[in-house]
């Protein structure tokens, strides 16, 4: 329970996974490769975090690790370094020149290997989104020599690196947010909740019996039903914390505000493009999933 | 003067697609409905009288044992949505049926009969004062019976084989048939009889830039007709675990519209292949199907002034 304040922290470093599902449909012997591909990086995250955590303190000890974060956390004229306290920071103050440059080097790829792995799924959601007209029918093109959206990959990866900079010039209460709990968390509370529901949906009945998933139950209670319990209950957990404790940084005015625009600019913009469509090319946009009665 | 077309196709006989297309029309709000081809199920499913108001079935891949009444009902239900003809029988009909090809087929081609009549009564019903125009084209999966109960509706318009002029002034030209499938589907022409026959329409076509093209089989090498590759046993073929997709569509069908440029294509025939792909200036949509699950995908088209102002896929 006492660690229980940590998740948010395990959420930043362990919550991607994921992004996999976006491009199971693209992949051989998904049934294998996902499960290794989750569940493996998942595992592997947790080790080398696990190891190079227990490293760190093997090296600096435990009481000079709480006393930096105290000294950073509370602004005190004492910590002197021109970093926030983090292992690869102090690496670069011991470290010889040809690691500095490794870690360095590393570091900046890391940054950049965000915008990479982001790149797979916005492309997908973007060609479904040009398909459903809310983007432009050049963001659905896949193109024949490849076989996959080139221009929506381009498009995406532009975005990403433009936040990176953004990330590296923003003061430190608006880059917080890149953080993305309160997005992700919320994203997936609504996915969740489908999933307790859906065995339940006279609408979707036909749909949840035909699938392989609906022969896997626990006692009478079907078992997407409890997947979905659980883990609503996390990310709320999850959310909670991240909300309630303030050296997450991401639970303040500033900070809210940037979370706020970027929902709001979903929602203009959703608007925006339907009231376009509809005014100048005569399609109603909303009709696209509209559930058409048999009767 | 905009014209709203909504294009559907393979419903495979599923009931609840076709009163959800029936439907859709005026929720759409559309001028022209097409429905172009596969109308028709593929299996009729018997349901074998057991006795003491029982009834036994073998149904998606489960035994059924069900009570007359609701539980009946709801078979029989279950069954029509999924696009397949029930048939109640006694076991001595059964066993009988089991060894005579001819019957099964005279048993499949009644049902497949009866459905498309009651489908045309209740189209009729509910389009008919509503100022829509109504085609219904039957595909390479439908047999020609289907030709003559569509004939008998003095509303709803079977435009296969033909050049036709709809709504906004626009020619349609329309082909059920595909080529070559490996299940010899009952209408199926070879690619040179397909070229010719496409050509003779084309002939009667004044406009090819304004027209319509209804060709139910896709153009070949397009994101349109993406199929799984089958063995010579019919079985896929997977390749280091995964399917193994192969262009199954038709290079007259693709001849045809390079060399005369129409304003769109509408396909259907590969269910997997939703999409939507420009040959030269000419937008070829398929809306693909899933008939089998009981969803509705069409797409819906705006045309005006001679040029498509916008169209969108719809499920439902």
């Amino acid at each position: 329970m006492d660690a229980l304040p940590l998740l948010p922290v395990a959420g930043w470093g362990l919550i991607y996974p994921y992004l996999a599902t976006y491009i199971a449909g693209e992949t051989k012997r998904v049934e294998r490769s996902m499960l290794i591909g989750i569940l493996g990086s998942l595992v592997f995250c947790a080790v080398a975090w696990w190891i190079t955590t227990a490293l760190l303190e093997k090296v600096v000890g435990y009481d000079f690790l709480v006393a930096t974060s105290y000294a950073y956390g509370d602004g005190l004229e004492c910590y002197a370094f021109p970093f926030s306290p983090s292992y690869f920071g102090f690496a670069m103050i011991m470290a010889p020149t040809w690691l500095k440059w490794l870690i360095g080097i590393g570091f900046t790829a890391w940054v950049f290997y965000y915008d990479l792995y982001s790149v797979f799924p916005g492309a997908r959601i973007l060609l479904a989104w040009s398909f459903d007209r809310l983007a432009p029918a050049a963001l659905g093109d896949v193109s024949e020599r490849f076989h996959t959206p080139v221009k929506a990959s381009i498009f995406v990866g532009v975005l990403g690196i433009i936040a990176i900079i953004w990330y590296a010039l923003a003061p430190a209460y608006l880059a917080s947010y890149i953080a993305m709990i309160p997005q992700i968390t919320t994203c997936f509370m609504m996915t969740s909740i489908a999933a307790m529901i859906v065995p339940f949906r006279k609408k979707m009945r036909n749909v949840y019996e035909a699938s392989p998933v609906s022969k896997y139950k626990v006692g009478p209670i079907p078992l997407i039903t409890i997947s979905g319990i659980i883990y609503f209950i996390l990310l709320a957990t999850l959310l909670y914390y991240f909300i309630v404790n303030p050296l997450y940084g991401g639970w303040n005015v500033p900070s809210l505000i940037v979370a706020a625009i970027a929902y709001i600019t979903c929602v203009i913009y959703y608007f925006a493009i339907k009231y376009y469509r509809k005014k100048k090319e005569g399609i109603d946009i909303s009709l696209a999933f509209k559930e058409i009665p048999p009767e | 003067m905009e014209v709203r077309i909504f294009f559907v196709a393979d419903v495979h006989g599923s009931e609840i697609c076709f009163r959800k297309f029936l439907n859709a029309i005026k929720i759409y709000k559309v001028d022209v409905a097409i429905l172009g081809g596969d109308l028709t199920g593929k299996l009729v499913i018997p349901i074998v009288k057991m006795g003491g108001g029982r009834y036994e079935a073998d149904f998606a891949n489960r035994r059924w044992i069900v009570k007359e009444g609701e539980e009946l009902n709801k078979l029989l239900g279950m069954i029509r949505n999924s696009g397949f003809y029930p048939r109640i029988m006694s076991e001595d009909e059964y066993h009988k049926i089991r060894s005579d090809n001819t019957l099964i087929k005279k048993i499949f081609d009644e049902a497949a009969a009866e459905v498309m009549r009651s489908w045309v009564r209740m189209a009729e019903e509910r389009l008919k004062n509503i100022g829509v125009e109504c085609y219904i084209m039957p595909g390479n999966d439908d047999s020609k019976i289907i030709d003559e109960i569509l004939k008998e509706s003095r509303f709803i318009v079977n435009p296969d084989e033909k050049v036709l002029e709809i709504k906004g002034g626009f020619e349609m030209l329309s082909m059920g048939a595909s080529n070559p499938t490996p299940w010899k589907t009952p209408r199926e022409y070879t690619e040179e009889e397909l070229e010719r026959k496409l050509t003779s329409l084309l002939n009667h076509v004044k406009n090819p830039e304004s027209a319509i093209f209804n060709i139910h089989v896709p153009p070949y090498e397009t994101l349109l007709d993406m199929a799984p590759l089958l063995d010579d046993e019919l079985r896929v073929v997977t390749k280091g675990g995964r399917i193994v997709f192969v262009h199954v569509g038709s290079k007259s069908v693709r001849h045809i519209i390079e060399r005369s440029q129409p304003l769109i294509g509408l396909h259907g025939h590969i269910h997997e292949s939703k999409g939507v792909e420009k040959i030269g200036r000419t937008i070829c949509f398929n809306p693909g199907s899933e008939y089998g699950e009981g969803f509705l995908r069409g797409v819906l088209i705006n045309l005006e002034k001679g040029k498509v102002k916008n169209y969108l896929f719809t499920y439902g």
